[in-house]
Parts: structure tokens; C-alpha cells; sequence
């Protein structure tokens, strides 16, 4: 017995949507078939058993959100035969992102630091999902929890993951914007959350009305880095002369001796504008 | 010469030590310093006739070769009440490269060797734990310890309060 399709090593490909492709097995032979199936990629790996009446089986049941190398093993009659396909994807566009984050709830803002992080970008030239130096993978760069397969490889599940975590953000950012009764925007609750998401709070109460932190300069050419300006070796230099200053020790983060420092205002000012 | 050398080598890497290390001024007068050490905060307290070091233990939110910042909440003459604040490590997407995590540690001064007799996570961007403003309150004829958050570790996003009760030796319990 033979698997007649797919070819060896033949290329399935998810769609920009997140949509499996149909995956169908057939063999020459006859009767009932039980196919053993097996995905991995890295040390993401599942594997499961099906049987079917007749010589035709579809893996994408089984296999939808994940990819990688498929392996199928199919027994029928006492004879087997194996064959090994990939299965890959393709990158959505921001305008996917964005919609889909559309229909989730507490997602405003998010898309804005997807864009500005990985330009909405999950998986690499090869097909595979982008992994970054401390493992973080997929469009979110998701490292903890540490993501499971299907966050891995469905774009709209590792986005999914990613946004729990800003929900979190968002939640306190509204807690601490209604403190007292104070009342706030939504133009500043997309603020205080992109800020808290890089680390601290964008506003200060001004007595009246929440204000963005007023001690706080950024360095325009950075995407978080800023100056306290309440720090007397800041306090009445320029932008420009801070930078010149500061540059060459941006490379790292800043040291015990260091005058700037990430800055979420600074953050949030990048991202959002 | 060889002694002479290892000598050398012995001032010199005190010398290096002590210039990366911290200071803190107690009300007293008396001075603490501390500074980062593999895998945790190495504090050295000053007791009766002596000093005497503490390992304060970090959590994995926080860089092993994190630069810690001290703050002291109350002294008395039977213990310190402090917190030790660190960088958060990032996550991916920048998330919390600005944050911060910080621990609140409770420091028996009593008998020879000074000890950590509680701790535990004030604040944290990676696990969402928010102290309110004031965060932490310690009333003296008490010995109460207040902990003030604007999102608590038991429900992340509310608002939650703790008293601390803090006796002569340095024992908390929950009130």
C-alpha cells in the first residue's frame, strides 16, 4: 500500500486569516484505515490516532492550530505506509490585526503597540512563527506564561494571550484613574494603559483633572527612553543636550550612575502619538 | 611577597566591594549598606558591637544581577521595616521594561546575627500588584503595618487592605 496523496514533503499553508487548509489523505489500498499522526515543531509536539472506513482521511481536524512537520502513519490490510508534509503560514496585514482586535473587548490601544513592537508580523520568510532571543514567539512575543502550541502557531490566539495580559493593565489603569471619584477620558485611559503596559502610571492628578507627569521629557528619538527632570544633573538642559549626553550608554539599561530611564510616559508617547 | 600579594588582592576587592555598595541612614544615625549579590540583595546591618549580613531573596519578575533601591519604613531598636525595589525583567513586546518590583522585608535586630523574619511582594508590573498612594503605613504604638493597594495581589484590579501586626520580636501576623 502507497499514500497516493499528498506528496512527499508537500507545503500546506494557513491562510493571513488564521484558516487551516484542507489537509486529505488517500492511499491505493482498501477497507478501514487507521492513521497515526504526529505534529512538532521546536519542542511543541501532538499527536493522535484516527480511523476512517474507507482510504481517505482530512488531518486538518486534528491539526488545525498547529504547524510544523506532520508525520502519518496509516495501517490498513497489515500494510502501512508513512509520509511526512509541512504545514506553514502567512502573515496577516495590520488591517487584520486591527479588525480583529475590533471585535475584543478592552483591547483599545493594543493594536497601536502590536504595530509599533513587530509590525504585526508572526510568522518569519520560512513560514515559521518568529522566536525571540528569550523565546518569546509569535506576533505578542509570548514568554509567560509560557504559550502553548495553538498560541504559537494561530496569530489570533497568540494576540488573544497577548491581550489578557493588557487586559490586566487595563483594569488597573481604570482603578486608578477613578480613584476618589475622579472622572477621565477615554483618550486617557488608552494612555494610562499603553504606559502601564511598559511600566508606571502616565497621569498625576493636578487637583482638577489628571494630567500626563509633568517631571518627565522624552528622548524623541527613542521609542521609551526619557529624562527626570526633577534630577538636578536634567533640570534646565535641553532635549537635544540631554541626548548628547546620554546616547552612547543607551545600548544597555542604565546604571547606577545613569540620568535617564525607561520611561512608560515616554512609551506611551511613542506608541500612541 | 606572595602574602604581600594576596594582601593586596584581599584590600583591593574590599575596596571594589565597598564602592558598589549602597548606603542607607537609619534615624538612629547608624547606616546600613547593601548591594547585589548572585540571586539576592546583600544587606549588612549594623547591630550592638557588630555588623552582620542579610540575604534578602528576590522572585524570578527580577534580574539576577538586578540594582536594588532601598527605602526604610520604620526603626526600632528591635527591627527595621523596609523595601528593597528592583527593575522588572521585560517581557516580550516591551512589557514592563520600565516596571518595577518590590518587596516589603521586616529585619530582626535582636541577638547576634540580624534576620529576615518576613517578607513579601509590595509591587510588581509583571505580576500587576499596584500599591495605592500612601501604600505602606506603620503605626508605632501599634506596631501595626498597613498596606494600602490599588490592585492587590489576592484580585488583581481592586483595591485591597492588610494590617500587619509587628511584636517585639519581630513576629507578623495578619490582624
Amino acid at each position: 500500500m502507497r499514500i497516493t496523496t499528498p506528496a512527499p514533503n508537500a507545503n500546506f499553508i494557513i491562510t493571513a486569516a488564521a484558516e487551516w487548509p484542507s489537509i486529505p489523505f488517500t492511499t491505493d489500498g482498501s477497507g478501514a484505515h487507521t492513521w497515526n499522526w504526529e505534529i512538532k515543531w521546536g519542542t511543541f509536539r501532538k499527536s493522535g490516532v484516527a480511523s476512517t472506513p474507507a482510504n481517505t482521511w482530512d488531518a486538518s481536524d486534528v491539526v488545525t492550530n498547529f504547524g510544523g512537520t506532520l508525520t502519518v502513519r496509516v495501517t490498513a490490510s497489515n500494510q502501512t505506509a508513512t509520509v511526512t508534509v509541512t504545514i506553514k503560514g502567512t502573515n496577516p496585514n495590520s488591517a487584520d490585526v486591527t479588525s480583529f482586535l475590533a471585535t475584543k473587548p478592552n483591547s483599545d490601544g493594543f493594536d497601536k503597540i502590536i504595530q509599533h513592537e513587530t509590525h504585526c508580523r508572526h510568522f518569519n520568510a520560512s513560514g515559521e512563527p518568529i522566536k525571540s532571543f528569550d523565546n518569546g514567539y509569535g506576533m505578542c512575543q509570548l514568554t509567560s506564561p509560557v504559550p502553548s502550541y495553538e498560541q504559537v502557531w494561530n496569530w489570533k490566539m497568540n494576540v488573544e494571550g497577548g491581550l489578557s495580559l493588557f487586559a490586566s493593565k487595563r483594569q488597573t489603569a481604570t482603578t486608578y484613574l477613578s480613584q476618589s471619584s475622579r472622572t477621565f477620558t477615554a483618550d486617557q485611559l488608552r494612555y494610562e494603559t499603553v504606559c502601564r503596559w511598559n511600566g508606571g502610571s502616565y497621569h498625576e492628578w493636578d487637583g482638577a483633572k489628571w494630567v500626563r507627569h509633568s517631571n518627565i521629557l522624552c528622548d524623541s528619538q527613542t521609542g521609551n527612553i526619557g529624562w527626570d527632570m526633577t534630577d538636578s544633573e536634567n533640570t534646565g538642559k535641553t532635549e537635544a543636550q540631554l541626548h548628547a549626553r546620554d546616547k552612547g550608554s543607551y545600548s544597555s539599561p542604565p546604571d547606577a550612575n545613569a540620568h535617564w530611564k525607561y520611561s512608560g510616559v515616554c512609551y506611551a508617547d511613542s506608541v500612541l502619538g | 611577597m606572595r602574602i604581600v600579594f594576596w594582601a593586596s588582592l584581599l584590600l583591593l576587592t574590599t575596596g571594589l566591594a565597598t564602592a558598589s555598595d549602597k548606603k542607607l541612614d537609619l534615624p538612629s544615625g547608624k547606616a546600613l549598606t547593601y548591594s547585589s549579590a548572585a540571586e539576592c540583595t546583600r544587606l549588612v546591618v549594623p547591630l550592638h558591637a557588630a555588623k552582620s549580613k542579610v540575604c534578602l531573596q528576590r522572585d524570578n519578575n527580577v534580574a539576577s544581577n538586578a540594582r536594588p533601591t532601598l527605602k526604610l519604613i520604620a526603626e526600632v531598636p528591635q527591627f527595621l521595616i523596609l523595601t528593597d525595589t528592583y527593575p522588572s525583567i521585560p517581557g516580550g513586546m516591551s512589557y514592563c521594561q520600565a516596571g518595577e518590583e518590590t518587596f516589603l522585608r521586616v529585619i530582626a535586630l535582636r541577638g547576634k546575627r540580624a534576620r529576615e523574619t518576613y517578607h513579601r511582594k509590595l509591587a510588581s508590573c509583571r505580576q500587576n500588584i499596584e500599591l495605592a498612594d500612601p501604600g505602606v503605613t506603620w503605626a508605632a504604638e501599634s506596631g501595626t503595618l498597613t498596606i494600602h493597594w490599588l490592585s492587590g495581589p489576592k484580585q488583581q484590579g481592586s483595591p485591597e487592605t492588610e494590617t500587619l501586626v509587628v511584636d517585639k520580636n519581630a513576629v507578623v501576623k495578619q490582624q
